[in-house]
């Protein structure tokens, strides 16, 4: 594609109520988006919910100077892992290209990139990225005018999330799903103590996977015999109540990354006693 | 429905998936500290998070572990999500073919 490129396009045709008359004849196309015959346009959707739908609309302008509208829709499961799909096209300019989808603009749960690679772009060469962003029904991503975000780059998604209760003695302990980033806000859970041993103490611990970077123990003590609920928030200022319901401070704004975990440490946990309905507000964003 | 699930490796009892659609993902987690206050990983631990193999292809969940448990339909052999999940991974025939 150079100068001497000529392109006839449909923008020349004459319409019947023309008032402003275009010299179109042997223009440079107006995009900067070739696509050779060994390149491929390609999407790449990362969702957390199963079944979203994508609607991928893009006019192309071919070689004789047609002008080609096309739209195609694409089923995209959750587990946010990164999902390709390659448009195979024929040599053309890509003039414009709008990607919407049956999400709800509330819920920021779909990202997409569309981008102009050789071969799959987790192996091969990426030689434009076209567009990128949260993808939702009537707010989508659109090249050339619109806005790219990166993932991280625009509000969360706010979920209420049910963890796993774990067996009698054992520790609540909750991982962040591969892919995702979490901003904690809110934790609420219950112990139930049998009627022996010392009293217990309520602690949260925060770590990488591994190692452990944040440690929160409530200065009380549970007696035996006794059900707390526990709430934890990051506005609260310290512990503001005795006995339950009990209210205790968070840390504030704890980002946490894929893989690394929100934990009980009791202190005096008795193999009998219960730790049980966790549930977690967070902010979540997904990390493609 | 969404069905309630008991991991055969630590016990723990989960939702299939949140009541914002959201397939939960559960992990194990680690075993209490022993007497000098070490905290090893469970042997044998499930990780439902996706496994992705080095072409970006997702092929099933990270460690099955001992398995699990549905508490609310005993037909079901795991969640659902994850038998949809490992339904569209890449069989290795194709990579043969390919």
């Amino acid at each position: 594609m150079g100068s001497s490129s000529n392109y006839s396009t449909d923008a020349s045709a004459v319409s019947p109520g023309r008032q402003i008359g275009l010299d179109v004849q042997n223009a440079s196309p107006p995009t900067g988006a070739y696509l050779g015959v060994d390149d491929t346009l390609w999407l790449m959707a990362s969702s957390s919910v199963n079944n979203v739908i994508l609607t991928v609309t893009y006019r192309l302008l071919m070689p004789d100077g047609s002008i080609v509208p096309n739209q195609q829709q694409v089923n995209v499961g959750g587990g946010r892992s990164p999902n390709w799909y390659p448009f195979t096209l024929p040599e053309c300019f890509i003039l414009g290209l709008s990607i919407t989808s049956n999400q709800s603009a509330s819920f920021p749960q779909c990202y997409v990139t569309a981008m102009i690679s050789r071969g799959n772009p987790v192996v091969g060469v990426i030689s434009q990225v076209l567009c990128q962003g949260y993808c939702y029904q009537i707010a989508g991503v659109s090249w050339p005018n619109g806005v790219n975000t990166t993932a991280l780059g625009a509000p969360g998604n706010i979920r209420s999330i049910t963890g796993t209760t774990p067996a009698a003695g054992a520790q609540i302990s909750e991982s962040v799903p591969s892919s995702a980033r979490w901003r904690l806000i809110a934790i609420r859970l219950t112990l139930t103590t049998v009627a022996t041993g010392p009293g217990r103490v309520m602690a949260l611990t925060f770590d990488d996977g591994v190692n452990i970077f944040c440690s929160d123990t409530t200065p009380l003590i549970q007696p035996v015999s006794t059900a707390w609920i526990y709430n934890y928030a990051d506005g609260f200022a310290g512990v503001v109540n005795t006995g339950s319901p009990i209210m205790a401070q968070l840390p504030q704004h704890m980002p946490l990354n894929q893989t690394w975990r929100i934990r009980t440490s009791v202190v005096n946990l008795d193999p009998a006693d219960q730790l049980s309905a966790p549930q977690y507000l967070v902010e979540e964003w997904l990390t493609v | 429905m969404i069905n309630r699930f008991q991991c055969l490796s630590c016990g723990g009892q989960y939702f299939e998936a949140q009541a914002d659609g959201i397939p939960y993902a559960h992990v194990c987690g680690p075993l209490p500290p022993d007497k000098n206050g070490v905290e090893v990983e469970r042997a044998g631990k499930r990780d439902e998070n996706p496994a992705i193999a080095k072409g970006g292809a997702v092929i099933g969940i990270r460690a099955e572990g001992k398995g699990v448990k549905c508490l609310s339909d005993a037909a079901l052999k795991e969640p659902r999500w994850i038998a949809a999940l490992k339904a569209r991974a890449p069989k290795e025939e194709d990579d043969d073919a390919a």
